[in-house]
């Protein structure tokens, strides 16, 4: 009987050890860190010893009109830059979609290059260029437009919104693009026949069946820049939840308001996701079943083509400001009250090289990717093959865990372990290396799984069936017929989770303590503290963004249209 | 290529139990041993199906089957499309497990058999080949899987390929290959390691109407010289009858009859398969035994019939089953036992054939068919049809139409 059900449900005892180990593993890294907050906000330490529970703590948090600040602050941000990114992102994604231009192609890659900067050292270029004595000021005054220097940064909400917003359109783009690619164009040409057009067509059809796909890149938007703490802890905005978050870390034993912050996040993100649930059913329009859609692609005119390309250049453009910025800080000998360098010099590349802090950070980076990579591979093929190929229960469980680090900010996920596993083996005071590797492997393993996911779909089933038939068992049938076919997924997958995890930056910053570990994004943020580090911040920056732009090509060559997937959640 | 002697058309379980030595004996032209002997002690069935049954949730795709397949048969299951054909195919395989009952190979429970050990080729309906392997590679592929050395691999590849007619594509990548190449590579895959059963699911369903014919006849040569046992899945009534020793007709999961190709045709035993297989003119009717015979009353006069089933009871619903080509159509009037006469209401040109519908009274619509020479009754005319008793078979309801 037992054993009847077992074969029903596809579970043999390898599959049943693995799925073992992957809900031990999602206990340990997953759920344990983010209860251990929770407890930590409501059971406050009593002084006649053990803990109480209590929500006065939590409650203080809205009463308390500087947590409240904070709290608006942090929300108002998160909504400027999904609008923001909005206005931006589905303009182009339709124009894109819907028309042909000269330099499409060309274009279309050129809106995805602001993925390759992570913002917070966009920041740090910005920071020289729009500074009080900075080079836009000086060309203003230069050019007689204004007398007195302007504070562009400001308070730096809006400086540290449209940083973001300028690292985020693409994946909102990617999101929109994808969907509307996705429309049988069979809908839009039975409401035409039925009369409609123009903006009434866009309002009544195109626009709900592209929202499950807005809707997926909307809320990734809304809640990286919700919880993003690189860019505004580089322009000194601390009016945010996660910068005071990550303030609190030193005092955490003494100070439960931490966790609280923690614990108030968690709330915000989950209700996001629970909302997008409710909103969106299960809408999943997926209508192009059909074998083959064309696009009802249209030529644009010269007009057109004008007003498109200008449009489109300019967004590029101002995009690129972060990106231009950095490189001329990388370069620049001297930059002080000119618009450009006046001295030029590759000495700061030099330095990354030569000073024991990055070349430390550079090797520590290397290793700790290289690591969590191959976690992510093996991980993300066995799970991706499970959830496809087999009856096991719980599939949809499994889906959803390994989704969730897609939609648990890494500054809770960093802060989670630095507090649960304090005192322990794995404590990140003494050596941040394991909880390093961890945390990368788990923040990127939606990545993997999507990507081999995709892969798997691809290949029918009777191309393993076919090899089963030809007397290949199961393991030679992966071997030799499914992983060969599913390769380039692979590769693009783990091209994107091995730079993804060089450059990430919540886990980085929140878990290297000690400087022998610092990996890259730490080596990036400390040598900016120091007197002129920004030259040599700048640097190691330029090279984290050509390796991220290298990686984005090799995997777009290999994912071709499917790398949008890779960005959605749910 | 050697031509061995080909076997009968009609050759139906009993007669090649009886040719069985003789069958064993071909020389095959590319396998290294005989298949027919490789299948089974002669007298065993090559694949047995006991009682099979395979339910997703409450629905039963396959309700119950039970049926042998002789060795080298080529035993072909039609049925409409969703009758869970291609279930049981794959429940042989063994990419599904049944629910109950067993599946035997020469005599062997394989039930619990993974795929992998069943030895059983399969061309499947998109053809499956590696995309990401060369022709060559994709049709080694079983060679390498069951041990076979380097060497005679090559060789046994090389063979089949020259015995698909692919002999110089083995370089190419499927995807530079046409549809009826591809299938041609998938039929060599299927067989160059001398599977004891070969399964064929639906594999001309993807071709141009000239090249399935063209590969019918392919098909037919390959199992023929080879002495090949293959069990073939199609909704194509006209592929099952031109190819097939003998034919399971299926229906929601259960056989509804099993025979040689003939029989199905000549003496379908309930109305779906009458009309499924071929056309026919259904036309109800009360049953009355007269001796011997069977008279049925039917809306339109009474129908002599000597081809009926014994059990079948006085004053019993039935329905008459006359095949279009089985009446003639002379001119109005005659008389005499099946004779009808009717108004031409409407004619269908075909070219090689005349169709003729001609309403003979009682609301009763019969379907004739003429050689399409020219010359007959037009539309309107007054004609009669008469046929023969033996070609009025009575068909009992079943509760199945």
């Amino acid at each position: 009987m037992v054993a009847k059900t077992l074969r029903r449900y596809d579970l043999t005892p390898q599959r049943l050890l693995f799925l073992g180990l992957l809900a031990a593993f999602a206990l340990a890294f997953l759920f344990y860190p983010l209860g251990f907050t929770l407890t930590k906000a409501f059971w406050v330490p009593d002084p006649a010893g053990g803990a109480r529970f209590t929500v006065a703590v939590f409650l203080l948090m809205f009463t308390d009109p500087a947590n409240w600040e904070l709290i608006l602050n942090s929300i108002n941000l998160a909504l400027a830059v999904t609008l923001l990114t909005t206005l931006l992102a589905v303009p182009m994604a339709w124009v894109t979609n819907r028309y042909a231009f000269p330099l499409k192609g060309l274009m279309t890659g050129l809106l995805l290059v602001p993925l390759v900067l992570p913002p917070f050292v966009g920041a740090v270029g910005m920071k020289q260029m729009f500074a009080r004595f900075g080079s836009f000021n000086l060309l203003l005054v230069d050019a007689g437009v204004v007398s007195q220097p302007v504070d562009w940064l400001g308070g730096g909400f809006w400086a540290t919104a449209i940083l973001e917003v300028l690292h985020l359109y693409p994946i909102l783009y990617m999101s929109v693009a994808a969907a509307l690619a996705n429309i049988d164009p069979n809908m839009e040409e039975a409401a035409r026949n039925l009369g409609a057009s123009g903006f009434c067509l866009f309002r009544r059809i195109t626009w709900p069946l592209m929202l499950p796909g807005y809707y997926a890149g909307a809320v990734i938007v809304f809640i990286w820049s919700l919880t993003d703490l690189g860019t505004p802890l580089i322009l000194d905005y601390r009016n945010l939840i996660p910068v005071r978050i990550f303030n609190m870390l030193t005092d955490i034993n003494q100070n439960p308001m931490g966790y609280c912050l923690v614990v108030f996040m968690i709330l915000l993100t989950a209700g996001i996701f629970f909302l997008s649930k409710i909103v969106l059913g299960d809408r999943g329009y997926t209508s192009a079943t059909r074998g083959h859609v064309t696009p009802p692609v249209r030529p644009a005119g010269w007009v057109g083509s004008a007003l498109i390309l200008g449009g489109l250049g300019l967004v590029t453009l101002i995009a690129l400001v972060p990106h231009i910025s950095v490189i001329l800080t990388s370069l620049s000998r001297r930059w002080f009250m000119t618009v450009l360098p006046t001295l030029y010099t590759g000495a700061h590349y030099e330095a990354v090289f030569r000073q024991e802090l990055t070349w430390l950070a550079i090797n520590n980076s290397l290793f700790l990717s290289a690591l969590s990579t191959v976690v992510d591979i093996c991980l993300g093929i066995a799970i991706a093959w499970l959830l496809l190929r087999t009856r096991i229960p719980g599939r949809s469980v499994i889906d959803t865990l390994t989704m969730l680090p897609l939609a648990i900010p890494g500054i809770i996920m960093a802060f989670g372990y630095l507090t649960a596993f304090a005192n322990t083996p794995l404590d990140a005071a003494a050596n941040p290396l394991p909880l390093l590797v961890i945390g990368y492997a788990v923040r990127r393993l939606p990545y993997m799984v999507r990507a081999a996911y995709a892969g798997f779909q691809q290949t029918g089933v009777a191309l393993e069936e076919a090899a089963r038939n030809c007397g290949a068992g199961p393991l030679t049938t992966l071997r030799r017929i499914t992983i060969p076919l599913v390769m380039a997924n692979l590769i693009a997958g783990a091209i994107l989770c091995f730079s993804f995890a060089m450059l990430e930056v919540s886990d980085s910053l929140v878990l290297a303590v000690r400087e022998q570990y610092y990996p890259v994004t730490k080596a990036i943020y400390a040598l900016f503290g120091r007197p002129d580090g920004a030259f040599v911040a700048s640097a190691m920056g330029v090279l984290g963004m050509l390796l991220l732009a290298a990686s984005l090509v090799v995997a777009g060559r290999f994912l071709g249209k499917r790398m949008g997937e890779l960005f959605r959640i749910g | 290529m050697q031509n061995p002697p080909a076997c009968q058309d009609d050759f139906s379980c009993d007669e090649f139990l009886a040719n069985g030595a003789a069958c064993a004996a071909r020389a095959s032209p590319f396998l290294l041993r005989p298949l027919c002997a490789s299948a089974s002690i002669i007298g065993m069935p090559a694949l047995t199906l006991e009682n099979l049954t395979k339910r997703f949730g409450g629905f039963a795709a396959v309700d119950g089957v039970s049926l042998a397949v002789a060795p080298g048969e080529l035993f072909f299951i039609l049925g409409p499309s969703g009758c869970g054909k291609t279930t049981l195919l794959r429940l042989v395989a063994g990419f599904a497990e049944p629910d109950s009952g067993r599946i035997l190979f020469g005599g062997r429970d394989i039930t619990a058999t993974p795929p992998e050990g069943r030895n059983a080729g399969m061309v499947f309906q998109n053809y499956a080949l590696w995309p990401h392997m060369t022709v060559a590679e994709n049709v080694s592929f079983g060679l390498e899987m069951h041990r076979i050395p380097r060497r005679e691999r090559r060789e046994r590849v090389e063979k089949a390929l020259a015995a698909v007619q692919m002999a110089d594509s083995g370089d190419h990548l499927p995807n530079q290959l046409s549809g009826g190449q591809q299938q041609r590579i998938a039929l060599a895959r299927a067989l160059v390691f001398e599977p004891g059963l070969v399964l064929l699911d639906e594999p001309l369903s993807n071709l141009d109407a000239r090249l399935r014919v063209e590969m019918r006849q392919q098909i037919k040569l390959l199992h023929d010289q080879l002495g090949l046992t293959m069990l073939y899945v199609t909704h194509d009534q006209a592929e099952a009858l031109s190819m097939a020793d003998r034919i399971a007709v299926m229906r929601a999961g259960r056989l509804s009859q099993v025979g040689t190709p003939r029989e199905l045709y000549d003496r379908p035993a309930n109305a779906f398969i009458a009309d499924f297989i071929g056309e026919a003119n259904l036309i109800p009717g009360r049953a009355r035994l007269r001796d011997g015979r069977m008279l049925v009353e039917t809306a339109a006069g009474d129908l002599a019939s000597t081809a009926f089933d014994p059990r079948t009871g006085e004053g019993e619903a039935v329905r008459c089953c006359i095949r279009p080509e089985n009446l003639r159509v002379g001119p109005s009037p005659a008389a005499g036992e099946n004779a009808f006469c009717g108004a031409l209401v409407a004619t269908e040109y075909l070219g090689s054939v005349e169709q003729y519908f001609v309403s003979i009274g009682g609301g009763v619509r019969l379907k004739a068919v003429r050689l399409g020479r020219g010359g007959g009754p037009g539309r309107g005319d007054q004609v009669t049809l008469v046929c023969a008793p033996d070609d009025v078979v009575v068909l009992r309801d079943d509760g199945e139409s």
